[in-house]
């Protein structure tokens, strides 16, 4: 049921505008450890690529 | 008192050049919406209205304001206060009835009491323009009710009447009267003065509501608990449209938001309709249901403020009437309770 | 209408008498020109209040929630013994039908606690498309006349076509008719246009990422967190709202723009096979705010990832609640 609710999320944010590459989802079994490191390189490389998260984080103060 | 009179068509322009100095706050169009907000330096000034959407008491107390900010130290903590942060400004192009409501909201917050430094910092800095209502009112609009006229000077600095082709401008109080270089040169002559008496009277006959608002402070001292209360709330969301579009609804909430070592402490309006609104911490609500809430707001703008100020926490703009999602209207209440 | 107006008195009137309900939610003719309102029958006389036309905005199925919830937490105070049923009558289309389903599917009150009179609707009257349609005058007066609404201004007479100013839900609604209920007043309703359900949907899909941002923040700006949308809603029966949650407190109360950004996204989210799309929400907003773009998306999403429309069958289970390992897709899982 989480992948319905991650499907429907990473969706309904990319609608909203927050780009759908900052909203990852995928399964890690823990005797993965090799997938798990390039499931995070996979990652940050992607999150980096879009820059510093500006939307729907509140500036403080 | 000084008496001006202006081109009608020079009224924008006149809002725009005081924008150039300071903080003007005026109806602004946005998209169907007439909102008082900052006028911008492209703005315009949306001045062909009957009145605006929410209330302008966001001047004067607005949605949300910093208290205080704190910070956490090696040497403990340090504060900082963000009470005198208002800058000098003009509200431009209030209606009476909502001019009405600034006088009613200084008898709480401007009082021998208790002195609400953020609210009167901001009111001391602001001059209020009203312009007087002389068009058909909403069918809704029944501020003669409640003390209050079309053609009223009441909680203005300066008071615009529309008398045909020209403003009549009449510098109400000192603070209004260092605006005066914006008007022009052209006095008014009695000849204005009649028409705009005529005008008022006119105005005044044009509002059709009628509400027994004065009559039901002695009915409601004894009837707290009539079975009348039992009904009058059953269709209620427990929304707060009704008073945050209130111009005199004044109640709020004080919480802190931090973040690492920063602090700010918020206030935030409240709404006596939210069920969170007397919530206890235990989890106790002496106030159980939407029953004692609309009894309390009832109460609050007919009975508590004439006990308290005497005066009627009612302006009669009609806000609520029109923004209820489920029309309840205060002016059936009213009725009602007169006939208890 | 008249008609179906006069049935459903004349069902009230019986279902009160034969003491098969002991309180009917529907509408009645509101105190302002062209507007009708939420009301509670409980006599046969009241009866005679009932409306039912295309002012009858509000989806009435949030009060049957709330009133079943009052009366089992008052019953929690009686002995077991005394403890009273309770039936709530509702006056109900197509779209408050699919909320009871849901509600029931949630396990909210058993069948036998609401009692379905089922009307069929051909849409309501969005109130801000009519007033923006006459240039935002005042309505001193107003009727219905067969395709036309004829009013009286503070700008003289207008009059305006009915199918122009109907809501947006009611237009491309596709169950106009009751799903299900327990008497039928009236027979059913001509189809609307399901067809263009997601025109609107899909224009904003085609939009940059960058535009879609824009267009949710400038929106969600009007929004005075006044909380309109949230208590009309009759998926939103939360007896704590994540937003009145203190520890911890998931978002802030006051008016900063993120604030009403993630609030409003949060309650959006939470529709998840869950809205009806029956437009209560939108109605009730005092500022304006589009919220049917971002929930129609919802309910996009939900027809078209998982084949479901929200409520629209009692033997579906809610969405989230279930999977499909042969059918749904697995494009959103990151596989690098």
């Amino acid at each position: 049921m989480a992948r319905r609710k991650f499907a429907t999320l990473k969706s309904f944010l990319n609608y909203i505008g927050v780009e759908g590459d900052r909203t990852i989802f995928t399964w890690v079994s823990a005797s993965e450890g090799d997938r798990f490191a390039q499931v995070i390189k996979g990652v940050t490389a992607k999150v980096r690529a879009l820059g510093p998260a500006n939307k729907l984080v509140k500036k403080f103060g | 008192m000084e008496k001006r009179l202006i081109k009608k068509e020079a009224l924008a322009g006149i809002a725009k050049k005081m924008a150039e100095e300071f903080l003007v706050w005026a109806p602004v169009k946005k998209e169907d919406n007439v909102l008082f907000e900052p006028l911008q330096k492209d703005g315009e000034p949306y001045l062909a209205y009957l009145n605006s959407k929410n209330a302008p008491k966001n001047v004067f107390f607005p949605h949300t304001e910093t208290l205080m900010k704190y910070t956490r130290t090696e040497k403990g903590m340090a504060f900082s206060s963000e009470e005198n942060k208002a800058a000098e400004s003009v509200l431009f192009g209030v209606r009476p009835c909502d001019a009405h409501s600034f006088a009613l909201l200084d008898m709480l917050f401007d009082q021998d009491k208790y002195k609400d430094a953020y609210y009167i910092a901001k009111r001391l800095n602001t001059t209020v323009i009203s312009m007087a209502c002389v068009k058909p009112p909403y069918a809704s609009c029944f501020c003669t009710s409640v003390d209050g006229e079309p053609v009223s000077s009441e909680g203005a600095d300066v008071l615009l009447t529309d008398i045909g082709s020209d403003y009549l401008v009449e510098f109400i109080t000192a603070k209004g009267e260092k605006l005066t270089r914006y008007f022009g040169d052209t006095k008014a002559d009695a000849a204005a003065d009649t028409r705009k008496e005529e005008i008022a009277a006119k105005a005044k006959e044009a509002i059709q509501s009628k509400i027994p608002a004065h009559e039901v402070k002695p009915i409601l001292d004894v009837n707290f608990d009539n079975p009348f209360w039992n009904t009058i709330h059953s269709k209620c969301l427990a929304c707060g449209t009704c008073t945050y579009m209130c111009p005199t609804c004044h109640c709020f909430d004080i919480s802190d938001e931090v973040k690492g070592a920063d602090g700010v402490r918020i206030r935030s309006w409240d709404s006596c309709m939210f069920p969170l609104f007397t919530k206890e911490t235990s989890g106790h609500n002496p106030r159980t249901s939407q029953k004692e809430r609309w009894r309390q707001r009832a109460m609050h703008k007919f009975k508590y403020y004439v006990d308290n100020f005497n005066a009627i926490a009612c302006v009669g703009c009609g806000r609520c009437v029109m923004s209820c999602p489920v029309n309840i209207d205060i002016r059936k209440i009213v009725e009602d309770i007169s006939k208890l | 209408m008249e008609n179906i107006e006069t049935k459903l008195r004349e069902e009230a009137k019986r279902l009160l008498l034969e003491k098969k309900v002991d309180v009917i939610i529907g509408y009645e003719k509101g105190t302002l020109p062209l507007t009708a309102t939420p009301c509670f029958v409980t006599t046969p006389e009241e009866a005679d209040n009932l409306v039912w036309n295309h002012l009858c905005t509000q989806n009435p199925v949030k009060f049957v929630h709330d009133l079943i919830t009052q009366h089992k937490n008052a019953q929690k105070r009686v002995k077991p013994e005394d403890r009273k049923k309770k039936v709530i009558g509702v006056v109900a289309r197509g779209c408050a039908t699919r909320s009871l389903i849901i509600q029931l599917q949630e396990r909210q009150y058993e069948r036998a606690d609401v009692y379905i009179i089922g009307v069929p609707c051909e849409g309501y009257v969005d109130g801000k498309a009519l007033k923006s349609a006459i240039g935002g005058v005042d309505i001193t007066e107003g009727s219905i006349d067969g395709d036309q609404i004829k009013m009286k201004t503070s700008d003289g007479d207008k009059a305006v076509a009915l199918k122009d100013v109907l809501a947006a839900s009611c237009r491309t609604c596709r169950f106009n008719n009751p799903i299900i209920s327990d008497t039928m007043v009236g027979s059913p309703a001509a189809a609307m246009n399901p067809d263009a359900e997601y025109n609107e949907v899909k224009e904003f899909e085609g939009k940059t990422v960058e535009e879609r941002w824009a267009y949710y923040s400038k929106e969600m700006e009007k929004c005075i967190r006044c909380n309109a949308c949230r208590q009309a809603c009759p998926s939103c029966y939360c007896p704590t709202c994540f937003a009145e949650q203190s520890q911890p407190q998931w978002v802030g109360i006051g008016e900063d723009k993120t604030d009403t950004q993630v609030f409003q996204l949060m309650r959006l989210y939470h529709m998840v096979g869950r809205c009806v799309d029956c437009g209560s929400c939108v109605a009730v907003c005092p500022m304006g705010v589009d919220l049917r773009k971002f929930l129609k998306k919802i309910d996009k999403d939900g027809w078209e990832l998982f084949g479901n429309r929200a409520g629209s069958s009692m033997d579906d289970m809610p969405p989230l609640g279930k999977y499909d390992e042969h059918h749904d897709k697995e494009d959103f899982v990151f596989n690098p």
